[in-house]
């Protein structure tokens, strides 16, 4: 048979997929808004898009990614709650507590997705079928919540499953499914084909997974190199990637920030406010992780979306956000010399280490007293619950996206 | 210039004097020893503009004059000579012939007017200490000098002459060595701080026998003279923090510890430690000082000390490369541990001397 299947048939991955993961945690702490059609963004006439949409707000069409004004055009009812990253990680945490009872082969993929592989343990539990449905049972009595989760023998395959059935979905793609399932299934559907890939297959005359299979390897190793074989394999439904359990990450390399801005800006005093407070959360995420750096990057994207970043390495290790804010700035003063309006600042620490926690001499102790009551007071009330006055004014940066490479 | 000089002689000065080339140079010149002969003497000269070093040798002058010569190819050629007289000389091209029984050495030199002047230090500020007592002084502080080259003033050891004698102090910020020496002599008072480096060098060109070393510091240079050797440096400009500062002037529990056992014990745990930033911790109960240390990769380990202890019970975390940094230099038989709390500085001193004080700040427990 040409171009014989190597797949594992044995192996059993799921994929847990939270469903409309933060609009139901909203649902979830405030009754009130159960049953009703909810989003989570920032607020409308800003930049901000949709978050996270409810179940009740689909069928007008309201979708993540979308625009919020174009949200509430579709849907006048709509309820926007502005989200809170700490709930989420919160509950996200509890959830891959409970899917961390039933293998330590399990894999955070995003905050509300993860991967389960449960080839050794699973008899244990009558079978991946079983384990999946007592996963869900437990999400669902434990914390209130519906997930998807799907069943296959790759990661690829496991992910697709999941996407099958929404919300509150069990799928199973069983090693003799394949086939039929992929025939025709779009390839952007496979998880690890962004749309670019997709365009390309597609002028290939490529645009099934089925024709993906069946597409010569030499074809497609002409066309994308050595992703060539990875793509011909993932359309025979082959991707024995395996599941990295967290533990087994490499070290973090750097801590970083990014905000697009609600509106552009070339006004000094909200450049550096928004620097500042990036420059805290960082400082906040490195203390946290016990890890100071050495390298401060500032990362700058004009309104046109040309962007630039420079990096500058200092002599002491920083875990602290002014001192951070304080690189980050003087780069800023350096580079920012045209006064173009600037749409997104981002900040980034490297060149990182454990702190040894050895205490200086000369340090002056109250600074290091006060970041460490704030942290606790933050710990406790939320983010910026307690910050430096200069950020009062400064708007909401809930949707900041957090990044560690 | 030509002149006669024992092998011996030449070798010792060279090597001396050597010590202030420095080894990669962008320029030639720096990479050469100075040689100038004058009536009785020869001087040989090195300097990296950092630290100068000079070396007077007695030789027999037929001529007075200077040459240059790359310091690493005489240094090796005279130690593969037997022990003779060894003749110099330098012709007008700067060629100089090393000449020795029938063994004839030509090397290329430079011309002589280029080598850099060693300053002419116009002192202030003197002082006479025997050897003994500097060798010891360096010893006792320089291992707490920073290597970080960020922060210059604490990359070299606060020397402050006073009337009642002399105080050398060093800090890299996590610690901190205070040593009083007495002086045989001096004249002013002065704060000067000098590069670790020259404090080393010094301490390889004192002998260890009887003697003393003659000190002069101006306001930017400092300049050793000991025997027939001179060693000139430039001082570290800058405020050296306020040390007094942070010495503890009182404390609430006190351990007498014994030196030789103690740093055996330190010495186990920190193998231990040095996978966990070093980190030893050391707990109190009544006349036992436990040391314990852990690291996921390695395991643990537990060490017992009988000491004498006045106060409560204590728990603290301290860097063991620091604890041994202090107890490979202290001579007494014990040493007396000052504490106040988990993250305050402790003092440790050799018991019963008051001339020396090591204050150590702690780790943060966990």
């Amino acid at each position: 048979m040409r171009g014989a299947i190597a797949m594992n048939q044995d192996r059993k991955i799921l994929l847990v997929d939270m469903n409309s993961f933060f609009a139901s945690v909203e649902q979830l702490c405030n009754p009130c808004l159960q049953g009703k059609p909810v989003v989570v963004g920032g607020p409308v006439g800003t930049r901000s898009v949709v978050s996270a949409a409810s179940y009740e707000a689909r069928p007008f069409g309201v979708k993540s990614g979308m625009p919020m004004m174009e949200a509430l055009a579709r849907c006048p009812e709509l309820i926007i709650v502005h989200g809170s990253m700490r709930k989420y990680v919160d509950v996200s945490r509890r959830v891959f507590k409970i899917c961390g009872d039933y293998t330590d082969l399990m894999e955070i993929y995003s905050i509300d997705e993860c991967f389960m592989d449960v080839t050794p343990t699973m008899d244990r539990f009558g079978g991946a079928w079983s384990l999946a449905r007592e996963v869900k049972r437990r999400i669902f009595e434990e914390l209130g919540l519906r997930c998807s989760v799907g069943i296959g023998p790759n990661k690829v395959l496991a992910k697709l499953a999941a996407g099958m059935q929404k919300p509150d979905g069990l799928t199973e793609i069983r090693p003799e499914e394949v086939r039929c399932v992929l025939e025709d299934m779009p390839v952007q559907k496979l998880h690890g084909i962004g749309e670019k890939t997709a365009a390309r297959l597609r002028q290939m005359g490529i645009a099934t997974a089925g024709t993906l299979g069946r597409a010569s390897r030499a074809r497609l190793k002409r066309e994308f190199g050595v992703l060539g074989d990875a793509l011909h394999d993932m359309g025979n439904g082959i991707y024995e990637t395996p599941v990295v359990p967290y533990h087994d990450k490499a070290d973090v390399k750097s801590v970083g920030h990014s905000h697009t801005l609600s509106q552009n800006t070339r006004d000094w005093n909200v450049l550096s406010c928004h620097l500042l407070r990036l420059s805290e959360m960082v400082g906040r995420r490195l203390r946290e992780k016990d890890l100071s750096g050495r390298t401060v990057a500032l990362v700058v994207r004009y309104s046109d979306m040309h962007t630039f970043s420079r990096r500058r390495t200092i002599c002491e290790r920083l875990d602290d956000g002014y001192a951070i804010y304080k690189v980050a700035l003087s780069i800023l003063r350096e580079q920012y010399g045209d006064k173009r309006a600037i749409r997104l600042l981002g900040v980034c620490v490297s060149n990182l280490a454990k702190d040894s926690r050895q205490l200086n001499l000369f340090a002056d102790e109250r600074d290091r007293k006060l970041l460490d009551t704030m942290d606790s007071i933050n710990d406790k009330y939320g983010e910026f619950t307690i910050k430096r006055a200069s950020l009062v004014k400064t708007e909401r940066c809930d949707t900041a996206v957090g990044f560690v490479a | 210039m030509k002149v006669i000089c024992a092998r011996k002689d030449l070798y010792e000065g060279v090597q001396t004097a050597g010590r202030a080339v420095s080894p990669r140079t962008s320029l030639p010149i720096l990479g050469h020893l100075l040689m100038t002969a004058e009536e009785d003497r020869l001087r040989i000269a090195a300097t990296d503009l950092e630290i100068g070093m000079e070396c007077i040798v007695e030789a027999n002058i037929q001529e007075q004059g200077s040459l240059t010569v790359p310091a690493r190819v005489l240094t090796e050629f005279l130690a593969e000579l037997p022990e003779t007289d060894v003749t110099i000389s330098v012709d007008d091209s700067n060629t100089v012939e090393v000449s020795c029984g029938t063994s004839i050495f030509s090397i290329l030199g430079l011309p002589s007017e280029e080598f850099p002047m060693l300053p002419e230090v116009r002192a202030e500020v003197s002082f006479t200490i025997e050897n003994v007592v500097l060798r010891d002084s360096i010893k006792t502080t320089s291992f707490a000098i920073s290597q970080d080259e960020s922060r210059a003033i604490l990359t070299g050891i606060l020397m402050q002459v006073t009337e009642n004698g002399l105080k050398l102090v060093s800090t890299d910020t996590h610690r901190l060595c205070v040593q009083d020496a007495p002086l045989v002599e001096s004249l002013g008072t002065v704060n000067a701080i000098v590069p670790g480096r020259a404090m080393n060098e010094i301490t390889r060109v004192v002998p260890y026998g009887a003697g003393t070393v003659e000190v002069k510091i101006a306001p930017n240079q400092i300049m050793f003279s000991v025997g027939s050797t001179t060693l000139i440096s430039r001082l570290i400009e800058g405020q050296f923090p306020n040390f007094e500062k942070v010495i503890p002037k009182e404390h609430n529990r006190k351990l007498i510890v014994p030196t030789a056992q103690f740093m055996q014990s330190v010495k186990r745990i920190a193998i231990v430690a040095r996978e966990n930033a070093n980190r030893a911790i050391l707990r109190t109960e009544d006349g036992t000082l436990i040391l314990t240390a852990e690291s996921g990769n390695v395991g643990r380990a537990h060490e017992e000390v009988e000491v004498i202890k006045e106060g409560e019970d204590v728990k603290i975390a301290f860097n063991s490369k620091y604890l041994l940094d202090v107890l490979s230099v202290i001579e007494t038989e014990a040493i007396e541990v000052e504490l106040s709390g988990e993250v305050s500085p402790a003092v440790i001193r050799p018991q019963g001397k008051d001339d020396y004080t090591y204050v150590l700040m702690p780790m943060q427990m966990e």
